[in-house]
This record gives structure tokens, sequence and C-alpha cells, in this order.
């Protein structure tokens, strides 16, 4: 009797770590897996599946509209990730001085990640349409209008730009974190050293805050890599796909063509190359 | 006037409308209703509802796009009928943007939830009947007399596999809506006086002509249609293919098409603003707040004009509507209608039979042509046609019947998104002059080669 009961309590931990591991195995591992199973499938929104192996991979490579997405989502993480993390890093030093009001303030640069992506959106068509404020402001400087979002080479750079407005604000918020964790001591020390503003910065609060810069630049570049909510609503895509970023690309092929295997093909590739930006981040910003 | 007369008159030849007294009797207790066009404010829509032995209860789901308040009013106009036999039955109406309506229909379809009737786009119907949603209607079609009354096109447009799988409600032309200020000599007729017209506009700083990019309709498809063999048009292969080995070929790259882009170009170096699909909403305001001269859309500019408070009685003063000019020696043609159709989920939670009996109450010719007539929809089936004129307060109603004396519906299959979209980028190239017009429709029509499996 007494042995029964002690081989069942060497089983306790586990039942109560229990519910956390089927939380995660229901909530992330499930979907993985089945995301990429169904890439070895042909299957659209009737479910009907038809196993093809690694066939929408092959035609995935061969698909000269998919590699094309890659340089619009350049342009869109690269100019996203540098914007909201240097806006926001600017945003949070100047917060984090002796500034009357700071915490409305931090507040009142909160709101943009509030926005829906649907007002946002409409916001920037509003302004950067043909016949939109920013036009009608050229126009009364005597400049000729441009037509911003019928632009290949200009589009892309308008999502981006709303992009960088609307998640600016999260970066300063985790940076804010970072900077009030760096004790007031160090920055004592280094001036009494002689430290220059800009030395205090560049020896005291750069290498305290490389952990902090390194989180919020992976953060940013998956959740860009991952994001298309603005491009939906102010390009869908175009002009001539010069905005259709990869993962807007697979979501086209699920929900507009129906096509869940070679969709989820794409989603694959997005989670790998996220995988090795992530990877590639760490080594370098954490080593 | 008489030429408004005229131009019904050869509508109405077209289709055939001259059905005398539009029999709807039938075991479930339709009537006869008057001849047309001799409808009187007697026939009321309460004539129309059927006896139910057994009332249904619950909630019955119906969804719509909702970029116009016209949908709900006719869905709940026709729900009010059902109602009478079925009381204690809950109306539930979703609606949704255009945009997002269609995503939502496939992932509730996709998730065996689908509303229990939804509007569904007459280009979705492929889609929907190749994936398995739809119920065929076939047999309750065979008991309904009233089917006969649809225009051909409209009921061809709803057969797939030998099936029918909708009820096609309403229907509309592609027009241009202008500003009579900036036309005092009324709208161009021809597309290369279109052109010039945007020349002088440009010249004179005032405000351009617009028109959607989009769907392969605007306006590829508007001018191929004037300019292409009509013979063709009337093919199985919608004018845009020809069928060889049992399978459709691209063959819209010849000359039709060619100079179809080519036209195209000419208007955007004109001057003529092209307008993408982010922006078609918003192109609503810019055309009431001046700031395009005219704009090609759709009828249903009629109904964007009553939301912003114009009155009927005024549109004359202000407004022109006008069907896309052919090139000089083209025909002039409703464009490719589009519309909404009534369909039956085959996982609809309500009995289906119920269902039935609501469309056919939304179809009713006297809730048509009363819904109709006051929101500026066009109706499908023939014996409508006359009681939305009799009844019908816009003062475009007459022109816009006047455009489907020649009617050509868009493809009607499974892959048309993507092959739209192929023609669509291949406009595009032309616009933003990344392509030559010869080079752009012959890389799209080898792209639809591709999706079409050759």
């Amino acid at each position: 009797m007494v042995k029964l009961k002690l081989n069942l309590s060497r089983y306790f931990p586990y039942f109560y770590i229990f519910p956390v591991y089927a939380f995660i195995g229901i909530i992330i591992i499930y979907p993985i897996v089945f995301l990429i199973a169904l890439s070895f499938f042909d299957v659209s929104l009737n479910l009907r599946y038809t196993f093809v192996g690694l066939s929408n991979f092959e035609r995935l490579f061969r698909d000269r509209k998919f590699i094309n997405t890659f340089k619009p989502a350049a342009i869109f993480v690269g100019g996203s990730v540098a914007g909201q993390n240097g806006f926001g890093f600017l945003l949070s030093l100047l917060l984090n001085r002796k500034v009357k009001g700071k915490e409305f303030l931090r507040a009142l640069f909160l709101i943009p990640w509030l926005i829906s992506d649907l007002i946002l959106g409409y916001m920037f068509l509003i302004l950067f349409d043909f016949h939109g404020a920013i036009n009608d402001l050229l126009k009364y400087f005597g400049f000729q209008p441009v037509n911003w979002l019928m632009s290949t080479d200009l589009a892309i750079w308008i999502v981006t730009l709303a992009n960088v407005w609307k998640s600016s604000c999260i970066v300063m918020a985790m940076h804010s974190s970072g900077l009030q964790s760096i004790p007031e001591e160090l920055y004592d020390a280094a001036y009494v050293d002689g430290a220059s503003l800009w030395q205090r910065f560049r020896f005291v609060t750069l290498p305290l805050m490389k952990p902090f810069i390194a989180l919020s630049l992976i953060i940013t570049t998956v959740a860009t890599f991952n994001y298309f909510g603005v491009i939906y609503v102010i390009t869908y895509g175009g002009p001539l796909d010069s905005t259709t970023v990869p993962t807007f690309y697979m979501y086209r092929w699920a929900f507009e063509w129906g096509q869940l295997g070679y969709a989820s093909a794409i989603g694959v590739s997005v989670m790998i190359i996220n995988v090795i930006l992530t990877a590639v981040y760490i080594k370098i910003l954490l080593r | 006037m008489e030429g408004k007369k005229e131009g019904r008159r050869d509508y109405l030849k077209t289709v055939g409308a001259a059905i005398a007294g539009a029999i709807i009797g039938g075991a479930l207790g339709w009537v006869a209703k008057p001849a047309a066009p001799g409808v009187t404010e007697t026939v009321t829509v309460t004539k129309t509802v059927t006896a139910k032995p057994t009332p249904v209860k619950g909630t019955f789901v119906m969804s719509y796009p909702n970029g116009y308040a016209g949908h709900y009013i006719h869905l709940k106009e026709a729900f009010d009928i059902l109602r009478i036999t079925n009381p204690e039955l809950r109306p539930e109406y979703v609606g949704k943007t255009w945009g997002e309506y269609y995503e939502w229909l496939l992932t509730v379809f996709a998730a065996g939830e689908p509303p229990d009737m939804p509007m569904i786009d007459c280009i979705w119907i492929p889609k929907f009947v190749e994936l398995g949603y739809l119920e065929p209607l076939d047999e309750y079609i065979a008991e309904w007399p009233d089917w006969e009354n649809w225009i051909p096109t409209f009921k061809e447009g709803m057969i797939w596999d030998g099936h029918v799988y909708g009820i096609w409600l309403n229907t509309d032309a592609r027009v241009w809506w202008y500003w009579k200020e900036f036309f005092p000599e009324g709208f161009p007729s021809t597309l290369e006086d279109i052109i010039d017209k945007a020349k002088r506009l440009k010249a004179e700083g005032k405000p351009q002509i617009a028109t959607w990019v989009g769907a392969a309709i605007y306006p590829f498809m508007c001018i191929y249609c004037s300019i292409c063999p009509e013979d063709r048009l009337k093919s199985p292969g919608w004018g845009l293919f020809e069928i060889k080995d049992g399978k459709l070929y691209p063959i819209f790259d010849d000359e039709y098409g060619v100079r179809s882009m080519e036209y195209i170009l000419e208007m955007k170096k004109a001057g003529i603003e092209f307008i993408d699909i982010p922006g078609f909403s918003a192109s609503y305001d810019k055309f009431f707040e001046k700031k395009i001269s005219a704009l090609f859309a759709g009828t249903w500019m009629s109904g964007q004009a009553l939301a912003r408070g114009y009155k009927y009685e005024d549109w004359e003063k202000y407004f022109g509507a006008a069907p896309w000019p052919p090139p000089r020696g083209g025909r002039v043609h409703a464009g490719i209608p589009g519309g909404w159709v009534a369909v039956i989920p085959k996982n609809a939670k309500m009995p289906k039979d119920l269902i039935w009996e609501y469309i056919r109450i939304l179809v009713d010719e006297s809730v048509v042509g009363k819904v109709f007539a006051e929101l500026g929809y066009l109706p499908t089936r023939r014996d409508a046609f006359d009681i939305v004129v009799e009844k019908s307060k816009d003062p475009f109603m007459d022109d816009y019947l006047s455009y489907f004396k020649n009617v050509y519906i868009r493809p009607e299959i499974t892959e048309w998104e993507r092959v739209s979209k192929a023609i669509d980028d291949a406009q595009w190239s032309v616009i933003l002059e990344r392509k030559k017009p010869d080079e752009a429709i012959k890389d799209a029509a080898k792209e639809v080669a591709e999706i079409l499996g050759w």
C-alpha cells in the first residue's frame, strides 16, 4: 500500500504541468504540425485531401510571382524594422529624460498601436490618394501632385510608413522598460569620469540595452514579415504586385483562390525564413 | 423621351419580354398577375404568401454585401412576408463589405456553418459549386413555372454541369455617371471622343474622367466586347476563349485584345484616371465632391446618389448616365453585368423547403418590382421590367434598360479570379507603361493558358 502511494507521487509533478503542455500543444504545436502536413497535400476549401508529396514546394520554387514577393518584403520588413526601432528608440530616450507629463505622452504615443488596421489603412488612403491631403498640400506649395499609390516604386514605401507609424510606439514601450532598468549610478559614475553625453550613451546605455534591442529587432522583424494588414487595406498588393509580400501572397492563395495546400507551402517557407532570421539575430546580437 | 422608349422597346424585343400575364400559379398557391405593363398598386406582395402547414421556429440567417442598404431592404421585405406564415421565425441579417464578404463566406461554408440564405456574387457561383457548398435547385425549378420568365442570360448563368444552383436576384449595367456641367455637349459617344474630351479637360485644368480597373471588366472587356466579332461573344468561351481539346484556351491576345490595350494606353496618355480596387469605394465620394467629372462604375451609382441625399427630381439637372462608348464602328452594350444570386447552402440549418419558399418570395415580381423601383436595381426576370419602369422614380432607368440590348456575361469558370487578375495586371502594365500593349496582353494570355492547365 505504502509502495503504491510512493510510485504515484513520482508522477504528480507531471500532472501539474500537464495543462501547460496540453495548452502549448493545442495552441502552438498542433497548428504548426497541421500547416506542415497540409503543405504536402492538394487541398481546396472543400477539405478533400490528395497527397502530392513535395510538388507544392517544387511549384513554389518555380513560381516567379512568389520569388518576386521578396523584393517588396525586403523593403517592407527592412524599412519597418529600421523605422520602428529607430523612431521607437529615439522616443524612448526622449521620454526617459525628466520631461513634464511623460506618462501622459507615453500613453498618447501608444494610440497608433490601438487603432485598427482598417482605420489606419483608410487614413493613409485618404492622405496619399491622388486627390488626397498630401497632394493638396503639394499643390498649395506649387508642386505637381504625385500618384503615390499608383506607383510601383512608391506604394511600398507608403505602406511601410503606415506600419512604422502604427508600431513604433510598441518598440518605444519595450525600450522604455529597458532604459528604466539601467541603474542611475552608472551614468553618475561615467559623468564623474568625464564622459560626454554621447560617450555615456555609447558606453553605458547601448551595451546595457543590447538584450532589449535584440529582442525588439527579433519581434519587429518576425511580426512585420508575417503582417500584411495595412497592405490589404491601402494597396491590396498592387499596383502590379509591387506591394505583395509573401504572407499576402499566401493569403490570396488560401482565401481568394482557395488552394490551401499551396498556401501552406508558402506558410512553411515563411516560417523557415522567420526561424533563420531569428537565429541570425540571436547569433549576432546576443553573442 | 421617345428615344428612351425606343431603347426600352429594343430591350424588350431582344429579351423577348412581351410576357402577357406572367403565370405564377401552381400547387403552392401562387397567383396569376396582370399583364405587364398594366401593373397597378393592387399587386401586393402579400398575395405571394404560401400556406405552410407547420410554421418553422428558430433563427433564419441571411447574409448580404452591405455596400448599400438596398440588399438589406430587399431581404427584409421578403422576410416580413415569410414571417406571416412562420410567426416564430426570427431574422438575422449579416452584412459584410464586398471585400470581406467573399472571404467570410468561404470561411463559414468551409466550417460547415453557412447562413441559411446567403446572397452570392454571380461570379463566385462556379467556385462554390466546385467546392460542393450549394444545393442543386433542379427539383424546385421543375415545379416552378416562374423560371421561364428569367432572361436566358441570367438563367444560363446559374447552370453548372447541367444543374441549376442559384436564382439570379438582381443585376446592373456598367455605366458612366457624369456631371453635366463638365459635359454641356453631352457625354462622348465614341471612345475616340472620350479621349479627346479628357485631353480638353486636362488642358482646362478641370476634373478628369476616371474609370475603375478590375475584374478584367473595367475597362478591358468593355472595349474588347465593343470591337471583337459578336458571334465570338456568344460562344461558350465568352469571347475570351475558344474550346480546344475540350478545354478553354485564351484567344484574347489577338488583334482585338491588342487594340483594346492600345486604347487603354491612349486613355492614360489623355489624362484619364485609373482607379485600383482599394480606391473603388472612395471613388464615389470623389465623384460627388466633383474631384472627378465622370466615373465608370455601374447602375448602382443611383443608390450612391440617393445615399448622399440627391433627390430623383434633381438628378437630370446635375447628372447624366451613359453606356461605355465603343470605339468608332464598335457596338454599344451593357458592359458586363454582375448581380447577386440567392442560393441554398447544403449545410443550411433551416429546412431547405423553407429557404426555397423565401427565395421565391424574394424574386416574386411584385417584390422585385416594388423594391427595385425604389432602390435602383435592375431585375433579371422579364415580367418585372415593366413594373420596375412603371414604379421607378429613377430618371435613368429607361437608359439603363436600353443598354441591355446586348448583354454579355463574364466567364463562369472556377479560375476566373486568377484569370481576371492576369488581365488586370496586363492593364496596369500598360497604364504604368511597364509593357507595350501587345506584349502585356500576350503575357496575360500565356499566364491564363497556364492557369487553365495548358
